[in-house]
This record gives structure tokens, C-alpha cells and sequence, in this order.
């Protein structure tokens, strides 16, 4: 036993200096060492918004070929210099920085556009907010980049490729070029997408010879620093990893060092994540005016889009949506859906928001359409079983769920109050309707007709008998009903069951006090 | 008959046997009364299928022969349904029947005469749904088909009422009614599956 223990012991001195090897390999000073920072970059964003508000609402993107050259400019220096060109115009030789006669004579019928930051700004939060959904880590880098913090992330979507596609489709899909750069080091993964390089680097270590072919100058410090390294010989970032770091730090400040350590993970770098808003208002413009409600529809599953991935951030679902169709003179028409079950599934509000259009007739043209979502509440996933679910036989709870939908399309069409459960009276008298249950009635009381009048009605007479389709024969003894001398509705009447000479058994009755009167309450059908 | 040719007949239970005995497969909903459940093809109510109900004059037990299956129906935790009924269903007098009204739903009033087969379609085609009940003042064969198709697509069952022999449709069953001597008279004008035009009186 005790040599047993010795030889444990002996093993486990063995495997320790192998544990110690593997602690050199990780860098000093280096943090949470799981995190993978990915840069998404678009380089193209100032031309692409200005774009996007051309094109009508619906309409798939164009192929890149088929596009008008366009550049964006800028005022610097009080000269307008081109700031971005779409890629068209960039093929012909137009690049950022030259004056608008050099473009101009290079290209002579490009567009030119101002460049509206504010949009490009408004565009890129809502970037943010849809690449929400791969991540809750996600920080804007303006003007034009989103570092997303994905480890956690690669289980779901099948690995870091998987997820690179996907986001890339996501945005082409919406009409963006970008560049997707992914490394340990966030400072890292901005600058080999801004630069247009697609690289994956898992391990802190590679990231030096990934970073070496860039130039210096593509480094975002101040450009007298830039030139002074120029100076003394430096082009890419691999001369620069030569240098000895103390003598750097002397010659061109701490700010160059400081930045090369983060650009190599070895100083931590907290990001602010970009939270999604409290409150969805969401607005679409119409390409043109409209009356036709159908054509709204396409506006309306755009902002449901939106609606499903602000509540999947949120992990919420809601109960209701209501949408403001706006004119042009008259104040906005609104059209509001509920369900009865928490949900998330856009195309659930959809369906009934096709048959809530149906009716309504437009007086005036529609300009635009809000999206506000009602509140979010939590939301359970819908169950589903592991086996299929016979048609006839379906999960009670998936039953539930299927029901709850089919209830609110009818109340969509039909109106919320044209949905009722029977409910029993709180007493005898068959007209007080009242949803409270009752003890009462389940006494064993004669029998009772299956219709109801709402009211009673009136029967004529002929020869002091009652008449319906015929003269009435009485069956049985009648039943007297008094109650209700509490709350100045009493009654005391005799009830009878009649039959008229069809067959149709009929309760009928008289008040004590006019005994020649008689009024039909229900039929036993 | 030989056993080769009734394996094939119990195989396909939709191919029509002429003037046989119906068969009893025990896939119907029982009524609730053993004389209309003998008469019946499959032993009850064609789950899946469309009833037309044929009565000149309401109150003669019309509904009455429905609230077993409701009961049963309902006990299930399937819905039941009326749709646009003409009066209201008197809660204590189901329950009593053993409904459980939990399960339930009265819709209506509908603003116009299409809303009646829009709602029964949908309503049909649920799988939730045991039982819809309709009182359509006009049904052309089309709007009956899409109903008859829609039951079959949820498993479920659907009655109309009608004052008058509607005549050619498409529903599985068709029964008319009719009161005497203080009894009911189901006469079977069509059953699909079965030849037979039985008559039988139930007790009220």
C-alpha cells in the first residue's frame, strides 16, 4: 500500500515540470485567455446608406455590376475630398483622399454625394442590434466596424467558419460589403479588418506573424509618429516586431508600445457592449404612397423581422403590436393585434394581421408605417415532443398552443367579444347572465331547454291558450321559480314545458301576476 | 366471401361495400344511443367528417342527440364549438349533461354570412377541435367541400343544421329528423360507406 503511494507520488513530481512548460507558453500578463474578438468591417458603409435610401423598400439588391459608379465626399480643409467610392468607381481608379476635378476627370459622369454621418451612424447601431443575435458582446467601432466577442458563440453556430458565413450572408442580404477578421486580441481583429484582411487567428502566439505584413502607416496613431517610423526605416509591421521594445518606448513614445501590447492581447482591453433599446418604435417609409393594404403587408413583415430579433435579444416574447399607417393630411390610422400566448413568432402576428387589414378601407395614401411593440414579457420556448405527434393525438400543450392561435384569428376577424364560454347564472332566473360559478344549479333540479332566449318572447293567445306554429299542449306539472326579491329583480313565475303540434318542445311561462300572459324562455332542442 | 377479399376490404376502409351490413371498426364517436350507433357505418358519429342535420322545426331534441358525444368529446379536452347560433346555449342544462363547458365556445355574432364557413374552416381544420356546430342559412357545394376537407385535415367533427334537404353535398352523413308521439325519428338519408336507409326512433 505504502509503495503503492511512493510510486504515485514519484509519478505526479514527474508530470509537473510538463504542467510548468505549459505555463511559459501562455504569455505573461495575458487575459481571460477563451476570448475571440471578431471585427466586422464594412468598408463601403458611407455609400451603401446613401444607397439604401434610394432603393424602394423590398426590392433585392441589385448585383454590384449593374451599379452607378458613386462617391462620397467629404469636407477637409475646407476642400471637398472623396471619402469612400463604390466599386464600381474605385475600379476606375477613383481612391479616397483625391480631389473631386481628379475624380471627375477620371469618371466624368460619377455621382457625387455628401456624406451623411448621421445616417451611417443610425445604420451601424442597427448593425449592432441584429448582430445581436450571435452574441451579447457586441461593441461599435465607429465609423464603420462591430467587435463581437464570439467564444461563446461557436458551439451554437458549428464553429468560427460557420459563423463567418452566416454573418456575411446576413449583411449581403442587406446589401453590405464586409470584412471579417477574427483574433484574441480586439484592437487586433479591428485593424486586420479595416485593412481588408480575412483571417482567422485562434492563438495569441500566431498573431504576430499575422500582423506582420501590414504596413506601419495603416496604424491608428498620430501621424508625426507614423512618419518619424517611416524615418527610421520601419514599412510593416514585422520590422517593427525586430525593434527592441524599451528603445521604442523611448524614441516614439509609450502611446506606440502601449498600443503594440494591446495589439497583442498582453494588456486587457474591456469593450462596451452595445445594449439593445428598452422601447422598439420602428419606422418604414413607403417607396410610394399607397391605398392597398395587401401592399403594406411586405413593410409590415420587415418591421416583424425586426420585432422578433429585438425580443429574442431581449428574451422576451409579447402579446401585441400595433403598427401606425401614416398620411400625408389626416392623422395616422392605427391597427393593432393581440395574441392570447406570449410569442416571438413574427409570422403568428402576421397571419392575423392579414385578416385585420382585410376590411379596413384607406381614405388616404399611406406614407410610412410604425412598428410599436407592445411590452415584453417572458417567454417559454414552445415544447416540442421528441417524437412526432400523431394529427389526431398532438401533445396536450402543443394543442393548447395551436388552439390559443386559431382563437385569436377568430377574434381578429370577429372582434374579442364575439368569443364566449357558457357561463352558468348565480341563480334561477334563466336571464340573469353572470360568469360566476354556482353551487346552486348543480342541485338536481326538472328538466332544462339547451337554447336560451336572450329575451323572453311574448306568445299570442287564441282561446286563452298560449300559441306557437299552433296551439300548445302542456306536458307535466309547471314549476314555480321565485327568487330574487333581494336585489328588486324578484320574480315568481310558472314554468311550463309545452309542445306545439310539430313536436317542438317549447318552456314556456307565466308571471303569477298576469296570469294571461305568456312568454317563451327556450326551446329543448 | 372469402378471408383474401376481407383482408382487403378491412385493409381500405373507404371502399364502399354495396349493400352491406355497415361495419362496425369502432372508429366512430358513439352517440350516446345504441339504436343510432348500431344504424351507423363505423358505430358513432364519421370523426373527421361533416353531419347535415336536417330539421323543419327546432326544439324536437335536435341538439340533445349531440350532447353525448360532446360530453365525451369534451371530457377529452377537445373543443366544442358553436358557431353564430341562434339563441344561447344554456349552460346548467349542458352540464348537466355532462358537458364540461370549460371547453366550450360560443362565437358570434358574425357581421356577415361568409364569416360562418370562415370560422368553421378554421375551426375544423384544428386539431384542438372536437366538435363545430353551424347553422349556415346558405352553403353552396364548394364552401361545403373546403368545410368537409377541413375536418378531415383536423380530425375533428362538423354539424349542420339546415331547415330544408340541402341535396347534393359533399358530407359524410346526413340525417333528417323528425318528432313523433313524443319520440325522435332519425331517418339516415345518406351515410357514406353503407347503402342503407335506415329509420330509427329514439326516446327523448
Amino acid at each position: 500500500m505504502s509503495q503503492l503511494a511512493t510510486a504515485h507520488a514519484v509519478a505526479s513530481v514527474n508530470i509537473a515540470p510538463s504542467v510548468g512548460r505549459d505555463d511559459r507558453i501562455r504569455l505573461p500578463g495575458c487575459h481571460a485567455p477563451g476570448l475571440l474578438w471578431l471585427c466586422l468591417h464594412l468598408p463601403d458603409l458611407a455609400v451603401e446608406v446613401l444607397r439604401h435610401t434610394d432603393r424602394p423598400a423590398g426590392s433585392s439588391p441589385r448585383s454590384r455590376g449593374e451599379e452607378s459608379p458613386l462617391s462620397v465626399v467629404q469636407d477637409e480643409k475646407g476642400r471637398p475630398l472623396i471619402y469612400r467610392s463604390s466599386v464600381t468607381a474605385a475600379a476606375s481608379g477613383i481612391v479616397p483622399g483625391m480631389t473631386l476635378t481628379s475624380a471627375l476627370a477620371l469618371y466624368p459622369t460619377l455621382e457625387i454625394r455628401n456624406r451623411d454621418i448621421g445616417l451611417e451612424h443610425s445604420r451601424l447601431l442597427k448593425l449592432a442590434n441584429l448582430a445581436n443575435r450571435f452574441t451579447p458582446i457586441v461593441s461599435r467601432e465607429p465609423p464603420d466596424s462591430l467587435l463581437l466577442e464570439v467564444s461563446g458563440s461557436l458551439r451554437l453556430f458549428g464553429g468560427i467558419h460557420p459563423l463567418r458565413i452566416r454573418i456575411r450572408d446576413d449583411l449581403s442580404r442587406l446589401g453590405h460589403r464586409s470584412c471579417i477578421a477574427v483574433t484574441p486580441a480586439p484592437a487586433a481583429s479591428l485593424l486586420l479588418a479595416t485593412n481588408e484582411r480575412d483571417t482567422v487567428v485562434h492563438r495569441l502566439e500566431a498573431l504576430r506573424s499575422a500582423l506582420g505584413p501590414l504596413p506601419v502607416t495603416a496604424l491608428p496613431l498620430p501621424q508625426d509618429t507614423l512618419t518619424r517610423l517611416g524615418h527610421a526605416g520601419v514599412r510593416t509591421l514585422r520590422d517593427l516586431w525586430r525593434l527592441p521594445r524599451d528603445g521604442l518606448a523611448l524614441r516614439f513614445g509609450p502611446e506606440l508600445t502601449s498600443y503594440m501590447s494591446r495589439l497583442m492581447g498582453l494588456t486587457p482591453e474591456p469593450r462596451r457592449s452595445s445594449t439593445p433599446p428598452e422601447k422598439l418604435l420602428s419606422t418604414r417609409e413607403l417607396p410610394t404612397g399607397t391605398v392597398e393594404t395587401g401592399r403594406l403587408l411586405p413593410v409590415m413583415e420587415a418591421l416583424l423581422d425586426e420585432l422578433g430579433n429585438w425580443l429574442r435579444i431581449r428574451d422576451a416574447g409579447t402579446r401585441s403590436v400595433r403598427f401606425f399607417l401614416h398620411h400625408q393630411h389626416r392623422p395616422a390610422t392605427t391597427v393593432a393585434v393581440g395574441t392570447r400566448l406570449v410569442t416571438r413568432d413574427a409570422s403568428r402576428f402576421l397571419r392575423l394581421l392579414a385578416e385585420r387589414l382585410k376590411p379596413i378601407r384607406l381614405s388616404e395614401p399611406v406614407t410610412s408605417v410604425t412598428l410599436a411593440a407592445g411590452t415584453p414579457q417572458a417567454w417559454v420556448p414552445e415544447h416540442r415532443s421528441l417524437f412526432p405527434a400523431r394529427q389526431n393525438f398532438p401533445d396536450p400543450e402543443n394543442r393548447e398552443n395551436e388552439w390559443a392561435e386559431v382563437v385569436d384569428q377568430l377574434a381578429t376577424r370577429l372582434g374579442a367579444e364575439a368569443l364566449r364560454r357558457p357561463a352558468s347564472p348565480r341563480d334561477h332566473r334563466p336571464e340573469v347572465k353572470n360568469t360566476m360559478e354556482d353551487r346552486v344549479m348543480t342541485e338536481n333540479h326538472p328538466e332544462r331547454p339547451i337554447w336560451v332566449l336572450p329575451r323572453a318572447l311574448p306568445l299570442k293567445c287564441r282561446h286563452g291558450k298560449p300559441w306557437l306554429d299552433g296551439r300548445l299542449s302542456f306536458a307535466g306539472k309547471p314549476e314555480r321559480i321565485e327568487t330574487g326579491w333581494w336585489d328588486g329583480g324578484d320574480i315568481c313565475r310558472d314554468y311550463h314545458v309545452a309542445t306545439n303540434p310539430h313536436g317542438s318542445r317549447l318552456w314556456i311561462y307565466r308571471d303569477a301576476d298576469t296570469p294571461g300572459r305568456w312568454l317563451l324562455q327556450g326551446y329543448f332542442a | 366471401m372469402n378471408t383474401k377479399l376481407e383482408e382487403i376490404l378491412k385493409e381500405h376502409p373507404t371502399l364502399w361495400h354495396g349493400q352491406g351490413i355497415p361495419r362496425h371498426d369502432g372508429k366512430g364517436i358513439p352517440t350516446g344511443f345504441q339504436g343510432l350507433d348500431a344504424v351507423l357505418p363505423g358505430g358513432g358519429w364519421p370523426p373527421g367528417a361533416l353531419v347535415d342535420i336536417v330539421t323543419a322545426h327546432r326544439g324536437i331534441g335536435e341538439l340533445g342527440i349531440l350532447l353525448p358525444a360532446m360530453a365525451r368529446l369534451c371530457g377529452s379536452g377537445l373543443q366544442a364549438v358553436w358557431i353564430d347560433p341562434s339563441f344561447i346555449p344554456y349552460a346548467p342544462t349542458l352540464r348537466q349533461a355532462g358537458v364540461n363547458t370549460h371547453h366550450v365556445l360560443i362565437v358570434g355574432p358574425c357581421r356577415s354570412e361568409g364569416d360562418i364557413p370562415w370560422c368553421m374552416e378554421k375551426i375544423l381544420r384544428s386539431a384542438s377541435c372536437g366538435m363545430a356546430m353551424a347553422w349556415p342559412r346558405q352553403l353552396d357545394f364548394r364552401a361545403t367541400r373546403r368545410l368537409q376537407l377541413a375536418a378531415e385535415a383536423g380530425g375533428s367533427l362538423g354539424f349542420l343544421f339546415h331547415a330544408t334537404d340541402p341535396g347534393n353535398s359533399p358530407t359524410a352523413l346526413r340525417i333528417c329528423l323528425s318528432p313523433r308521439d313524443g319520440a325522435l325519428v332519425v331517418r339516415i338519408a345518406k351515410a357514406r360507406g353503407t347503402l342503407g336507409r335506415t329509420v330509427v326512433e329514439l326516446p327523448r
